[in-house]
């Protein structure tokens, strides 16, 4: 009797052990969105950066030869999303200008001077939307003022959200991503222009933000 | 940028036209300096060559967002500045009222976006007395010097000058302002071969001495207030002109030629080889990375 007793016992313990040490699912949590998946509704309201799981990286041509990629490493912002009306979104992004990132310390050292972005003069790259437009579930086209350089103009981003969720502890994650183009002519740097190193410049910026 | 485009648009090209001008620049009668407007006209166009050679031949807009591209803009106004030393003997007072309001003005046109967003006002002012005064000074010492030594070999120490700046601006992380630099030091060799060949004394007196005055220590200041160029290498650099003009007074100036020209020589080449040492140990001192050709 004792004996059944403690092996039930054991059973039980060792039931529970194992039941605490499966990994956790997010109970009654949405599923993550994908491009084709089920819509789901983290709710509206301003979120803000993740900055550590949030990107800048740019590419430039070099010596008309290959493509060159380079990042920033401190993005900062926010975001107001509306899962319901995504065009009725804003966001309010800010990056380091001396955050930039090429792996080489000379040639970051480079980077922040008058040649290029000049990051004593224009500590932060910043971009500020002012309108938006929805194009599909996931992709709207955002309209903002991008000011680099001391250099303010208009562009329009295709933003494509990415993933949405609810974590386990109740927190909201929201994901996005963009891909634009810029002339760094058009923001005043011009150094090597044509001179091996390209004109265009492609931005991609990838955002993971939280409430 | 392969080094031979570099060095055909920077320094070859302005030390062509540059040479083409000082050697048109006629003696004009009556004058004590002939040929004096050379300077003011082949400089900062050997400036200007280099300048917009770099940055794929645009204009900078105006006013310039980026408050060291009004150096873009000081390069012609101090050839009319230079014009008109080269034509006008300015009284003394006069040329010193010159030199402050125009030294100041570039330096407050320099550090306006400091002023504007990190540097308290007693700051703003205490800048831009100290650099005003400072360039000022240099633009006295330059005056005399190319007065009182206008040989060739005036023009070959403002040549050494010119290229330990380039280079302290290029180890500075300010490729951009080192290159033009460059162009402009590509410019005075230009004088110093003219002089050589032709002779001629003079070559860089009055009318270089205001674009060498505001576009040398300007291309300094924006390596210090925005690259990594210290203000020790700057006051190097800035003294070595300095230096050289006393060597032209007092006894310094007096004794066997040889002499005055060997203390001349220590008082230009001490402060600049230091100043261009400081600036490639700084360089080399940086944590690994290290990339042959001069770009991204």
């Amino acid at each position: 009797m004792k004996s059944r007793f403690m092996l039930v016992g054991f059973v039980a313990l060792l039931g529970l052990g194992i039941t605490l040490a499966l990994p956790q699912r997010a109970p009654a949590a949405p599923a993550p969105t994908g491009p084709s998946g089920p819509a789901t509704a983290p709710g509206t309201g301003p979120y803000q950066l993740d900055t550590t799981h949030s990107s800048v990286i740019y590419r430039i041509r070099h010596n008309d030869v290959s493509y060159f990629y380079g990042r920033f490493n401190n993005i900062t912002g926010a975001i107001d999303y509306d899962a319901a009306k995504p065009a009725a979104g804003s966001v309010q992004l800010t990056i380091e200008t001396a955050s930039v990132d090429s792996k080489n310390t000379k040639r970051d050292d480079d980077l922040r001077s008058p040649s290029f972005f000049n990051a004593v003069q224009f500590p932060e790259i910043t971009f500020k939307s002012t309108s938006a437009k929805k194009v599909s579930a996931d992709t709207v086209d955002v309209t903002g003022d991008l000011n680099l350089h001391g250099v303010t103009k208009s562009v329009m981003l295709r933003v494509k959200r990415t993933g949405a969720l609810t974590s386990q502890s109740g927190r909201q994650l929201v994901g996005f991503e963009t891909t634009f183009t810029i002339k760094r002519s058009d923001y005043g740097i011009t150094y090597m222009l044509d001179r091996g190193l390209g004109d265009e410049v492609t931005v991609t910026v990838s955002i993971e933000a939280r409430r | 940028m392969p080094i031979r485009t570099v060095l055909a648009l920077g320094v070859f090209l302005p030390a062509m036209v540059a040479a083409v001008v000082f050697a048109l620049a006629r003696s004009a009668r009556g004058r004590a300096m002939p040929g004096a407007w050379g300077g003011a006209i082949a400089l900062p166009a050997a400036f200007l060559l280099g300048r917009l050679s770099s940055t794929g031949w645009r204009w900078p807009s105006f006013p310039p967002t980026d408050s060291t591209d009004w150096l873009v803009y000081a390069a012609p106004v101090a050839g009319l500045l230079g014009l008109l030393a080269a034509v006008w003997e300015m009284p003394r007072a006069a040329a010193w009222v010159k030199r402050v309001a125009v030294s100041g003005a570039l330096v407050a046109l320099l550090v306006r976006p400091l002023a504007q967003h990190t540097w308290t006002p007693g700051h703003t002012v205490a800048w831009i007395a100290a650099a005003t005064i400072g360039i000022a000074l240099l633009w006295w010492a330059l005056d005399i010097w190319t007065r009182k030594a206008p040989g060739p070999a005036t023009a070959f120490w403002l040549l050494v000058i010119g290229s330990a700046g380039a280079g302290v601006l290029v180890f500075g992380h300010s490729a951009r302002d080192g290159q033009s630099a460059g162009a402009l030091t590509a410019g005075l060799g230009a004088a110093w071969v003219v002089s050589l060949l032709f002779r001629r004394r003079g070559v860089l007196a009055r009318g270089a001495v205001p674009v060498l005055a505001l576009l040398l220590p300007g291309l300094w200041l924006s390596g210090h207030l925005f690259a990594s160029v210290s203000l020790v290498q700057i006051a190097l650099l800035a003294v070595a002109p300095v230096l050289a003009a006393l060597t032209t007074r007092g006894p310094l100036s007096r004794g066997p030629a040889g002499r005055v020209a060997l203390v001349r020589a220590l008082a230009v080449l001490l402060p600049v080889c230091i100043a261009a040492g400081l600036a490639f140990q700084a360089w080399n001192a940086i944590a690994p990375g290290n990339y042959e050709e001069y770009g991204l």
